[in-house]
């Protein structure tokens, strides 16, 4: 009998969510062509070059007046104003297009549960301190912020930005090692107050030298941003960023940056939610009772246990987060020329509606086709993580 | 609850300076000046130019002067524009978004609110799984690309509506439309997964055993509690609604306040960007509030802290 419970093989929960998602035909169909389109802008633009020798920056030597060329077997999207191949042009700014939406979504994930999980964890007054900083960046009408910032810091200006990047890192590092040390002195004042025995008499040396440690730290690092800032490692990086980048690809960054400010918000909550629900629970408590470290308990029995939520919603931020690099393409505060992603191109499109309709048509509907993808596997994961939402 | 009202109100006020003042080192930070251009300046024009607008101040007396402009709102003359005050440009252009966003979101109510109580009840219908799939495209297609399909179609290729010009309700139809489709695909869901859960629940049944009628149950009783996600999507559609009616102004070449405000910053022209900025962050927050109030209203279960 012993021998026969050995034969069956209990299903993960993963695989068991595995088979429900093939089940849903839509989200099977998104997958598909998702990776369809990833693989098609990989190598697409390489097949294309190699066969015909169309580029996505390739303007064509000829002398008629109408470069437009509607669609045919040369050319397969047609050509948008200046000759150049369209089919090529759609696969490039689908590279960019989809890298944008992964990378900001990435960005989101690292911030976003981390920020969620140590203020569900802490608990007690930091996590009401850094949910309340949340509501409030929550209320600010980013968009207005994110289109003074992409447009006063766009083309030659990013060069400043980058100039400053050193003391933006050690400003923001020292930042959070001052909270740190706050929370950590008021922490060390709270013992010292409720216990009888408290700090003073408890831990005299320790809980002194870790103060006196961590203001050291914290000033050494000051110091050292002081050096520098002083010296010319921000110029240097803006030298070389400028002979090395072009304009086109520091927009791209500026986009990054601009998208992952704001898109980490929601799952800082979700994963907050999920943490406060688990962090009571047994195997979390065996945990700390047998000395594992906050900070492992949070990232090696806490987080994965909270994947599923954040798995459905980075789905979900994906397309998000490409249709508002779209929308901030299509103002011309997005990607410039010579790169393009849909929403440049829609927007060049627009431009000559009524007699190249095809120069909006086809990186529209790609577009479309891949959030439409995106949003039926991000539906289909969530129905294949919580069962319990299928029943309906 | 009138506590709750107060205390919130204190807190739109702080936040709009907030992003004022994002928005204002934002603007002083970067590079470059409003009349830096192609064209040079001689060095005695820039010292006229910049003593003028207090350029020449130290930054903190300057930060001070436009707090204190904007908390008593009254944000100048615009750069660009010269001789006409923000305020009044804001006032002249609002009235064209303002009609498109409250029209879109009117549209987008009506259409999602019945389609997601009819496939919610008509649940695995042929109507539930081609509404939610129409939902699922109108999510999918963004506002920038479905205005230009429709305008080729229905003004360049059957002559029945103006593909751009404001004036008369034929031009409003294409705007409206473009910008009502994502909410009404939104409100469609929600409302659909709203009611699906609460006609599973206790009370509805507790409603249909002591003997009411269908009507009643679902309009007194289910929509009430099946609408709560609806409610408190408003705050970020609008939110939303103002960057697609940025969009929509750009496509269709409506004269709102997204077009100014897009202009305005490429223009760099502070004082409009600031008065721009403060109007329409008050908006949002003061919506968002009433929003949290009519929860209330709405579900009697849930309570103010």
């Amino acid at each position: 009998m012993d021998q026969a419970l050995e034969d069956i093989k209990g299903a993960s929960p993963w695989s068991d969510a595995w088979k429900r998602l093939l089940k849903n035909s839509l989200a099977v169909f998104g997958l598909i062509v998702l990776i369809v389109m990833i693989l098609a802008v990989i190598v697409g633009p390489s097949i294309i070059e190699w066969t015909t020798g169309y580029t996505y920056d390739l303007v064509p030597a000829q002398h008629e007046l109408v470069k437009a060329m509607p669609p045919s077997i040369s050319h397969p999207f047609g050509t948008d104003d200046l000759g150049r191949d369209l089919l090529a042009r759609v696969l490039q700014g689908g590279r960019i297009s989809l890298m944008v939406g992964i990378i900001s979504t990435f960005v989101s994930l690292v911030v976003g549960v981390s920020y969620g999980a140590i203020a569900g964890y802490v608990g007690g007054k930091m996590d009401n301190l850094m949910m309340r900083i949340v509501d409030i960046i929550y209320a600010i009408p980013y968009m207005l912020i994110v289109i003074v910032l992409l447009a006063v810091f766009g083309g030659p200006n990013t060069k400043a930005l980058v100039t400053w990047i050193p003391q933006i890192v050690a400003g923001s590092l020292i930042f959070i090692l001052g909270i740190l040390l706050a929370v950590l002195i008021y922490r060390r004042m709270l013992a010292g107050f409720s216990s009888t025995a408290g700090l003073a008499t408890q831990y005299p040396v320790k809980g002194l030298l870790i103060v006196i440690l961590a203001s050291a730290l914290l000033g050494i690092i000051y110091l050292s941003s002081l050096a520098i800032g002083s010296t010319s490692l921000g110029p240097s990086l803006a030298d070389w960023y400028g002979t090395n980048l072009s304009q086109g690809v520091s927009q791209i960054f500026l986009l990054f940056f601009a998208l992952g400010l704001v898109s980490w918000l929601t799952m800082a909550r979700v994963v907050r939610g999920q943490i406060l629900s688990l962090k009571n629970q047994e195997f979390v408590i065996a945990a700390k009772a047998t000395g594992v470290s906050p900070f492992m308990i949070i990232f090696r029995h806490l987080i994965p246990n909270a994947l599923g939520p954040v798995i459905v919603y980075a789905t979900l931020t994906v397309p998000a987060v490409m249709l508002t690099e779209a929308f901030l393409s299509y103002l011309g505060l997005g990607v410039q020329a010579p790169y393009a992603s849909w929403g440049s191109l829609s927007f060049d499109g627009v431009k000559n509606l009524a007699i190249f309709p095809w120069q909006l048509i086809f990186p529209g509907v790609t577009m479309a086709l891949t959030l439409f993808s995106l949003n039926f596997l991000g539906d289909g994961i969530r129905d294949a993580l919580d069962p319990q939402t299928r029943k309906f | 609850m009138l506590t709750f009202i107060i205390r919130r109100l204190l807190i739109v006020i702080p936040m709009a300076l907030l992003v004022v003042t994002v928005t204002w080192v934002l603007i002083r930070i970067a590079p470059g000046n409003f009349y830096s251009g192609e064209k040079k300046i001689p060095a005695a024009i820039e010292a006229n130019i910049r003593k003028k607008y207090g350029l020449d101040q130290p930054w903190y007396k300057q930060y001070g002067m436009m707090m204190s402009n904007v908390i008593r709102g009254d944000f100048g003359d615009s750069l660009k524009y010269q001789g006409q005050s923000v305020n009044e440009i804001i006032i002249r252009h609002l009235p064209y978004s303002a009609t498109i966003g409250v029209l879109a979101y009117l549209l987008a109510l009506l259409v999602g609110l019945a389609a997601g109580t009819i496939a919610a009840l008509k649940q695995n219908s042929l109507f539930d799984y081609g509404s939610m799939s129409i939902a699922m495209l109108g999510l999918s297609v963004p506002n920038f690309v479905l205005g230009p399909i429709l305008i080729l179609i229905f003004a360049f290729w059957v002559y029945v509506l103006p593909p751009a010009r404001w004036g008369g309700i034929s031009a409003l139809v294409l705007p409206v439309i473009t910008l009502g489709a994502i909410y009404a695909a939104y409100i469609a869901r929600l409302t659909r997964a709203g009611m699906l859960e609460v006609l599973r629940s206790d009370y509805i049944r507790t409603a249909r055993a002591k003997g009411l009628d269908e009507r009643t149950v679902l309009f007194r009783h289910a929509f009430r509690g099946g609408i709560v996600p609806v409610v408190s999507f408003t705050g970020p559609a609008l939110a939303g609604l103002l960057a697609g009616t940025v969009v929509v102004e750009r496509v269709f070449a409506i004269p709102g306040l997204g077009n100014i405000f897009i202009q305005a910053v490429q223009n760099r022209d502070e004082p409009l960007i600031l008065g721009i900025v403060a109007f329409i962050s008050i908006m949002i927050l003061v919506f968002n509030l009433l929003v949290d109030i009519s929860y209330g209203f709405i579900d009697p279960r849930i309570r103010f802290e």
